[in-house]
């Protein structure tokens, strides 16, 4: 359903963007490339109101993902993400009582919803480095206009975020801080959003914790009643905590494995988003 | 290597889809009469079906008539019904594995019953073709509706008929109104509606009781109204009016209802507003897209549902529901 599939997508944004910058851009000709896979499945789900409800029956997204960042300039990176194999599934609903017809499952299988992005250094090689991105949400997944089933890999509209990072590296000492804010504008009847975040970086020789915490805010000021199954991609909101662990295999190359909840929110499922990833530095 | 093996393997199976199981929700089971042969069945309102909980049937003295049943349980799953049955003049009748034998001339009620379910059927056995063996008591031509307005004047027929379902001409009617200061019935089968409220009004000819007519009276009698609320943050609002009619259980929205809209937004009776609950046990009416305003549920009566539900079906999510009240 199109709340689970952009809450994961959202989700799945975080995760990678752990591994990301931050404030700093990529120098030029320097780049951080990522193959993923990142699911969720869940039998319940912050409704409208926050309240956590069954699902009847399980609902579930998986997407296979790229994600690259590139130095055109010391300034200038172009951000990529491109989920190129997603899948929503709804679980086969069986009853316990002998003879009660079960539900069949489902699944769609298909391109999902793509990020194109630039981001600007606007402070460098300072103390706390400022960067500021605009993104553009193409809505390259199916938006589930004739699924049944209520399975979408899309929301189906072409949104644009502005964001600013900032981020401050305490080295010698091995860590690092980062924060954003970002407003999102989405079209199409959706409610537009602001958006705020952390992350806590330590570099433990080869290995890299990162925590953050993300929070999506809908301004309800989109048309819930029309949008053609939009209804539960709209007005999403949640506070994330997110812990992902990076294990630097060679100097360039590396593993990850992240999870993402969710302690407040609505209009997302309700249990953890995993991922595991491989990433490439140049 | 073998580590990033076994974890590509586990997502791949985890992408798969997976089983959910679940205890149905229970609901009341039910026993419904097939109607064939000589048996002709009836709803709780006493408009004619293909099947319902009310038979009435008419043999000659010796004659047998098998009686089809079906049973749901009390999951709706559909069993062959292991039945009990009653009869209250067992010399007019006998019953051996789901066989009426008619025995002497008289009438007599047959009760049915089935695991918390029941039915009846209400039997004339005649000694001779020419007697009557059944009063049919029937509605104008021009309407199907037992709902009357308050002074609202409705002319009905009866015929007697034989074992062989010839009309017997000739024959005077007795009318009878279960509760006629609500429905008063005329000498000659004139039905007034005299006060909100519902009644039952018959005919009998030689002893021979008809089928039964059940009439609601007023804006109140038959009627259910309800408010919508919305539910889990998601959008309803409107209001909606359930009444019987024709047999069947008529939901009308009013025009000014909106709901959250998805692929899947469906509208059903339910006793609970729980998803989960209302998929289960709850009776879909159908699905609703904007502009459609009304529904319809054969052999459904007035009080058998206490809401309206608006259900995004495939994941069982309850988007708003009406409390039907009287």
């Amino acid at each position: 359903m199109k709340n689970y599939l952009v809450s994961v997508f959202i989700f799945f944004i975080a995760v990678s963007n752990a591994a990301a910058g931050g404030g700093w851009p990529q120098p030029k000709g320097k780049g951080y490339f990522k193959l993923s896979q990142s699911y969720i499945l869940s039998s319940r789900i912050f409704d409208g109101n926050g309240n956590v409800i069954d699902l009847t029956p399980s609902y579930g997204y998986f997407a296979t993902s790229f994600y690259g960042e590139y130095g055109f300039t010391n300034r200038l990176t172009g951000i990529i993400y491109l989920p190129f194999l997603a899948r929503a599934t709804k679980n086969e609903l069986q009853y316990n009582q002998p003879g009660v017809p079960s539900e069949p499952g489902a699944a769609l299988n298909s391109f999902g919803d793509t990020d194109l992005a630039i981001k600007y250094g606007l402070i460098v090689n300072k103390p706390i480095v400022v960067s500021a991105t605009i993104l553009f949400g193409l809505p390259l997944g199916d938006n589930g206009a004739s699924n049944a089933n209520a399975l979408q890999t899309g929301d189906g509209e072409f949104n644009q975020m502005l964001r600013v990072d900032a981020s401050h590296s305490f080295y010698p000492k091995k860590f690092y801080v980062s924060a954003y804010g970002a407003f999102n504008n989405r079209t199409k009847g959706f409610s537009d959003e602001v958006r705020f975040g952390a992350e806590i970086g330590l570099t433990l020789k080869k290995f890299i914790p990162i925590f953050k915490v993300s929070t999506v805010h809908s301004l309800f000021n989109g048309d819930v009643g029309v949008v053609q199954n939009g209804v539960f991609s709209n007005n999403i909101e949640f506070i994330s905590p997110a812990l992902e662990l990076n294990y630097q295999l060679t100097e360039k190359v590396g593993i990850s494995g992240s999870m993402a909840t969710a302690l407040a929110a609505r209009n997302i499922l309700a249990s953890p988003n995993f991922g595991i990833g491989v990433y490439l530095k140049l | 290597m073998k580590g990033k093996l076994i974890a590509l393997v586990l997502l791949g199976c985890a992408s798969c889809i997976g089983i959910d199981k679940k205890d149905a929700v229970p609901r009341d089971p039910m026993l419904t009469l097939l109607a064939g042969g000589k048996l002709t069945t009836t709803d709780k309102s006493g408009v004619p079906m293909e099947k319902g909980t009310m038979g009435i049937l008419a043999l000659q003295v010796g004659e047998k008539q098998t009686v089809s049943l079906e049973f749901f349980n009390q999951f709706g799953v559909r069993e062959t019904p292991t039945v009990v049955w009653t009869i209250e003049k067992p010399t007019v009748a006998s019953i051996t594995n789901n066989e009426i034998t008619a025995l002497t001339a008289g009438t007599t009620q047959i009760g049915l019953s089935s695991g918390g379910a029941a039915a009846s059927i209400s039997l004339t056995v005649v000694g001779d073709a020419n007697a009557i063996a059944s009063v049919v008591v029937t509605l104008p031509p021009s309407t199907s509706s037992t709902t009357l307005q308050l002074n609202q004047t409705i002319q009905l027929s009866a015929t007697a008929k034989n074992i062989n379902n010839q009309t017997i001409a000739g024959k005077t009617f007795e009318w009878f109104s279960e509760n006629s200061a609500i429905v008063a019935v005329s000498s000659t089968g004139l039905v007034t509606a005299k006060a909100d409220g519902t009644a039952e009004v018959h005919a009998k000819s030689e002893g021979v009781k008809s089928n039964i007519l059940k009439f609601n009276v007023g804006a109140v009698a038959g009627v259910r109204t309800g408010t919508f609320q919305s539910a889990g943050g998601y959008s309803t609002v409107g209001s909606v009016t359930v009444e019987e009619s024709g047999g069947r259980l008529i939901v009308k929205l009013s025009s000014n209802f909106q709901a959250s809209v998805a692929l899947g937004t469906f509208i059903y009776l339910a006793n609970s507003t729980s998803g989960g609950n209302v998929k289960s046990a709850g009776l879909d009416l159908g699905q609703w897209s904007p502009g459609k305003f009304e529904f319809s549920a054969p052999g459904v009566t007035l009080n058998q549902y206490k809401f309206v539900v608006v259900l995004c079906k495939p994941a069982g999510l309850t988007f708003g529901f009406a409390e039907l009240k009287p």
